[in-house]
């Protein structure tokens, strides 16, 4: 059977990451429609695929339909677009993280999704990573996770620009796009609502709340750190972009009966699952991964199923709106902390007594 | 070649840095009491503090101390062995840690580039039981990295051991510290937990626009395997291991001092300014 396949938005995403993908995934997955308001920039990348062109989500559903829609746009559009893709009754939606941006938009998502058809999966690769599920089966066969006793999550984002990475995924066509510099609140809110929010998902299974941010920081030319604090444990979180070195995505979780250490691969390239080393109190040590298939394939494999074959989906809706109104909470507690003097600043001066 | 006499004074430790003294029997040898010119090793002690025992041992001829900071001095005895007028070499934790003085010469040459340092500190559930500590521990690792921390903010700690008593949760103790710095303009984000199921180790980025720079190492009480690597546009260069404890640096460097061939690693100006930090907690 083949399915119809539409791009709302037509930039990095689109052509690094779900294109290969799709490609990998299915035969019966068919490009048939590229949306993007830079319609230079859709036509080119549409045209390897004799797809349509469009502007516009609306111009796009009024054609011969679309059976999935592929949502890369900027996030302001997101809801929008949901609603619109929604209400034409497509059949799946995989739409790019966030899915919404304020908690405003999370209760009204929560309306649009209640009675919906579609099924919908986020672009959360490291959710859906083969690595990550295999140490989390054995921790809940094990019983670790119901002792609920994480006490500190760190996650620390070191990778140099993601064009690196695009390259390496597609022949990139790049639109003709001169971005701004965000203000601080802002590039720290865009920080953890477009890259924190890769992990967000993961750490809220073990510190399914935040009540307060002791500090957080913008780091120079893009980055942030953030310490926030759930009533029994720590996320501590540092992201740094846009420099030559090597690629550095980990995410460490300490609790009292077990230990992971999670190394990422970057974004946009597709090397395969992550890799997850587990220590359990017992003193045993077991690794898990890299798997060759990594998280973008899975996305789209569950997707491709839940359309196809109406099979039930890893995380239902109001889960993915429950990770991201997580996530829009933890981006607020960050902009509080930022907007604040530090609580606790001492200053050293030489030959003070 | 005559061996340099080494004087211990204080008790806490002292079995290790006699170990180490009998690393080098070729260059140095242990002595129960100074008698005239030597090197002495200061260690705490329970019933002389480590400046007056500092101060016997320049009394007593010392020509170099080492000035075992593991407990965390105060400052005003820090500067108690300023003025003593003997070159001091401080020793804390991972300062003397062959792969930090590995990295401290590779970020020599990045002086002025560096951007944003990373420290992840992974110890022992019983090292320290205050958060002050860990962070003497920290900002002595950094003095040793060439990056001495001005600033500190955004403190935070958190309690991670439960303490049962008869079957009833008592309280927790602390088991992770996290802050952000700055030395000088330069960002630093430090993070220190206590495992019993993770082994003890470092890991210390440092990031500059062209090049970053990263160590890993592990107990500094063991000689064992580290990694120092460099990467840039060019490409990576990873330093050899050196299997030595941090102890065995720190007497290496004290015997060149004595010898007159090299300054002390770290000013103990610079460690005043820490524990005056520490102390402001």
């Amino acid at each position: 059977m083949t399915l119809r396949v539409g791009l709302v938005g037509a930039g990095a995403a689109a052509q690094a990451i779900h294109l290969p993908t799709i490609a990998r995934v299915s035969r019966d997955l068919v490009v048939a429609e590229v949306m993007d308001p830079d319609v230079g920039l859709a036509t080119a990348v549409a045209a390897p695929h004799d797809a349509r062109v469009t502007a516009s989500v609306q111009e796009m559903l009024a054609g011969e339909g679309i059976d999935i829609a592929v949502v890369c746009s900027p996030n302001r559009f997101h809801l929008s677009q949901i609603k619109e893709l929604v209400a034409a009754g497509v059949k799946g939606i995989l739409m790019e993280k966030p899915l919404v941006t304020t908690l405003e938009e999370v209760e009204e998502l929560r309306s649009v999704l209640a009675d919906s058809e579609t099924k919908l999966v986020v672009g959360a690769m490291h959710s859906y990573d083969r690595a990550w599920l295999e140490a989390m089966r054995v921790l809940e066969e094990e019983g670790y996770l119901a002792l609920n006793d994480v006490y500190y999550v760190r996650d620390t984002v070191y990778l140099p620009a993601n064009s690196r990475f695009e390259d390496m995924a597609t022949t990139m066509v790049r639109p003709d796009r001169v971005g701004g510099k965000d203000a601080p609140a802002d590039l720290l809110r865009n920080g953890v609502l477009g890259l924190a929010i890769h992990d967000l998902p993961l750490i809220r299974r073990f510190i399914p709340q935040f009540d307060r941010a002791t500090h957080a920081s913008v780091l120079e030319p893009w980055g942030y750190t953030l310490t926030a604090h759930g009533p029994k444990g720590t996320l501590d979180t540092v992201a740094r972009m846009e420099g030559p070195w090597e690629p550095d995505w980990t995410l460490e979780i300490l609790s009292h009966g077990f230990e992971l250490d999670v190394r990422f691969t970057p974004s946009y390239v597709h090397p395969g699952s992550t890799t997850v080393r587990l220590r359990t109190r017992d003193g045993r040590e077991r690794t898990f991964g890299p798997y060759p298939d990594d998280g973008y394939d899975a996305e789209w494999r569950e997707l491709l199923a839940a359309v196809t074959e109406d099979a039930p989906l890893r995380y239902d809706a109001r889960t993915l709106i429950d990770d991201v109104e997580y996530a829009i909470k933890c981006a607020d507690l960050a902009g509080e902390a930022l907007a604040q003097e530090p609580k606790w600043s001492v200053t050293a001066e030489v030959g003070a007594k | 070649m005559s061996r340099v006499p080494i004087v211990v004074y204080g008790d806490e430790g002292r079995e290790r840095v006699l170990a180490t003294i009998a690393t080098a029997p070729s260059w140095c040898r242990a002595e129960e009491k100074a008698q005239g010119e030597h090197v002495a090793w200061v260690l705490p002690s329970a019933d002389e503090s480590l400046a007056d025992a500092a101060a016997r041992a320049a009394e007593d001829g010392a020509s170099v101390i080492v000035l075992d900071t593991l407990d965390a001095p105060d400052a005003q005895e820090l500067e108690r062995v300023a003025e003593l007028n003997v070159p001091v070499e401080p020793l804390s934790r991972w300062s003397h840690v062959p792969q930090v003085v590995q990295l401290a010469g590779l970020v020599a040459e990045s002086e002025g580039h560096v951007d944003l340092v990373d420290v992840r500190l992974q110890e022992r559930d019983a090292i320290a039981s205050e958060s002050s500590q860990d962070v003497w521990t920290v900002l002595s690792l950094l003095t040793a990295l060439g990056l001495p921390v001005d600033r500190l903010c955004g403190f935070s700690q958190g309690w991670a051991w439960p303490v049962w008593d008869d079957g009833e949760l008592v309280a927790f103790e602390e088991g992770q510290v996290a802050f952000d710095s700055f030395s000088g303009p330069v960002p630093v984000h430090v993070t220190l937990t206590r495992s019993r199921i993770s082994p003890v180790q470092a890991s210390i980025k440092v990031f500059a626009r062209t090049k970053t720079l990263k160590a890993r190492s592990g107990d500094p009480d063991v000689a064992g395997v580290g990694e120092v690597i460099r990467v840039d546009d060019s490409g990576s260069l990873t330093l050899p291991t050196i299997y030595e404890t941090g102890s065995r640096e720190a007497l290496k460097r004290a015997l060149a001092i004595a010898k007159g061939e090299a300054a002390p690693s770290t000013p103990i100006e610079a460690h005043i300014r820490n524990a005056r930090l520490k102390e402001s907690l």
